[in-house]
């Protein structure tokens, strides 16, 4: 439960750093996305079900600070995490290099298929090389700031299972 | 929980959430707008703390880059500031203290009833004085129901069936309680706009040099010659188009010419100068006519000013503090 409240606080102040101060932490005209950080923290480490309805709910609340139709980052998040293998989900045990290699993979589907959907669906979709080149940025910017999101956490032991968490993961050995 | 289960379940939240996505998609703007700034508001009092963050962050680096300055200009402020900081005590210590001797004055002046300055007893006992005042026509006509008001009811004899006609002169909000009497002059800039003709409690009726039946004396003055000596006399009146006045009985004997001067004529010795009414634009007389057929322009230039300003005599304060002093 403390898990899930923590979540939710990193979410509040990640859309709050989206919305605000976004423009301080440019470089090349790579722009992070805080909340897909969070995302990526949250479902990496949560099971395959609560990473379905984190996905879910955080994809949502992208839309709603974004601009174009709601409910696009929130259909792609849950597609992307859905897609994965349950494996990838719920492991209390893993390295930073394995963290990374599946956050870029389900930030980079995520990214990718949000904006190729929400361009699409406006009508301005124009693939250029410039364009992945920058939406790749993108990802491996916020695969960055989630990488030292879970060091954070992982040193200050914020995402620590509670018993109902280990009974879970109990039951997750199953998948 | 087996594996198939744990699977349907994870399929099932995806499947309501994906179709939730969906019709979200599919919503049209109007109606996402209204969730859209829902979650916005959520935000008001995070992004007040950061922009707050942000300001003091601004003030912080501008408060240490001021160490970085020379100390040599730095010194030079500090001179300067406690030069500036001796000279402001200093005047206030002289305004302390005349404070202190005005306080006193007020306090003998209060008690004993005799002011500490002394006037003396040759100071004239009246002196000239301009009343400020307000023409009320503007701000009681404005009013939908005022043009219904009279100031005078049964009686003064009217009755319900009489006519009611305008008048032409004008109201000014001051009156008797103010030393507002009537033959006082009205002026508006400097010079002379009417007369009082009736002066009420609170408020005078005011008749403008226009006025048919205005009539006042009258001093000319050559035009151009330099000379403060009038080259006559006569009567000024209004005239039936209420624009010009008429002067009357100058007689033909006496120099007149277009462009001179008008100024009243002083009789009481209250007032310092004449005051000025405006210039002759037409001059000319019969031969066997007794007096010239003049026309003035008044100066004034507007014939319905919002404030005016009445002449009056009130008491000379300067002699009124001499005659208290013993003999």
């Amino acid at each position: 439960m403390i898990q899930h409240i923590i979540f939710m606080v990193l979410t509040y102040i990640a859309l709050l750093l989206q919305v605000t101060i976004r423009e301080e932490f440019i470089i090349y005209s790579i722009v992070p996305s805080f909340p897909v950080a969070v995302l990526l923290l949250v479902c990496l480490h949560s099971k395959s079900r609560q990473a379905l309805i984190w996905a879910g709910l955080i994809g949502f609340l992208i839309d709603t600070v974004s601009r174009g139709e709601l409910g696009v980052t929130m259909f792609c998040a849950l597609l992307c995490t859905g897609v994965l293998p349950a494996a990838w989900f719920n492991r209390k045990k893993i390295s930073l290099i394995q963290f990374s290699i599946r956050a870029l993979i389900l930030c980079s589907l995520l990214i990718f298929s949000s904006m190729i959907l929400r361009q699409f669906l406006q009508g301005t979709f124009e693939p250029n090389p410039e364009f992945f080149m920058t939406t790749f940025g993108t990802c491996c910017y916020t695969v960055l700031i989630a990488m030292v999101l879970r060091q954070f956490g992982m040193i200050t032991r914020l995402f620590r299972r509670n018993s109902h968490s280990r009974l879970a993961n109990q039951e997750s050995a199953y998948i | 929980m087996s594996k198939g289960i744990l699977i349907l379940k994870s399929f099932k939240t995806a499947s309501v959430l994906g179709f939730l996505a969906l019709v979200l998609i599919c919503l049209p703007e109007d109606q996402t707008d209204s969730i859209r700034n829902l979650v916005r508001e959520s935000f008001v009092p995070g992004s007040e703390i950061i922009s707050w963050v942000k300001n003091n962050s601004a003030q912080i680096k501008e408060i240490k880059v001021e160490p970085s300055k020379s100390n040599e200009e730095t010194d030079k402020k500090t001179i300067a500031l406690e030069t500036e900081i001796e000279l402001l005590k200093s005047r206030f210590l002289k305004l302390k203290s005349q404070n202190i001797k005005l306080n006193h004055q007020i306090s003998s002046f209060q008690n004993n009833g005799k002011p500490e300055f002394k006037g003396k007893k040759t100071e004239p006992l009246f002196i000239p004085n301009l009343l400020e005042a307000r023409i009320l026509g503007k701000e009681i006509t404005n009013k939908p129901y005022a043009k219904q008001i009279l100031k005078i009811g049964s009686r003064e004899g009217v009755s319900k069936e009489n006519l009611v006609l305008q008048a032409e002169d004008l109201l000014v909000d001051q009156g008797n309680q103010q030393g507002i009497s009537v033959d006082q002059m009205v002026l508006t800039g400097r010079t002379l706009l009417g007369r009082i003709t009736q002066a009420g409690l609170h408020t005078s009726t005011l008749q403008l040099i226009t006025d048919p039946d205005f009539r006042s004396r009258v001093h000319i003055y050559p035009a151009d010659s330099g000379e403060s000596i009038a080259s006559g006399e006569g009567v000024l009146t209004g005239s039936k188009n209420n624009i010009n006045c008429i002067l009357k009985f100058v007689p033909t004997t006496q120099p007149v010419s277009v462009g001179d001067d008008i100024y009243t004529k002083e009789t009481t010795g209250s007032l310092p100068s004449p005051v000025y009414i405006g210039k002759i634009i037409e001059a000319s007389h019969q031969q066997d006519e007794q007096f010239w057929s003049i026309k003035v322009q008044p100066a004034m230039k507007n014939r319905h000013p919002d404030r005016v300003q009445v002449l009056r005599t009130i008491p000379n304060p300067k002699r009124l503090s001499a005659k208290l002093e013993p003999e």
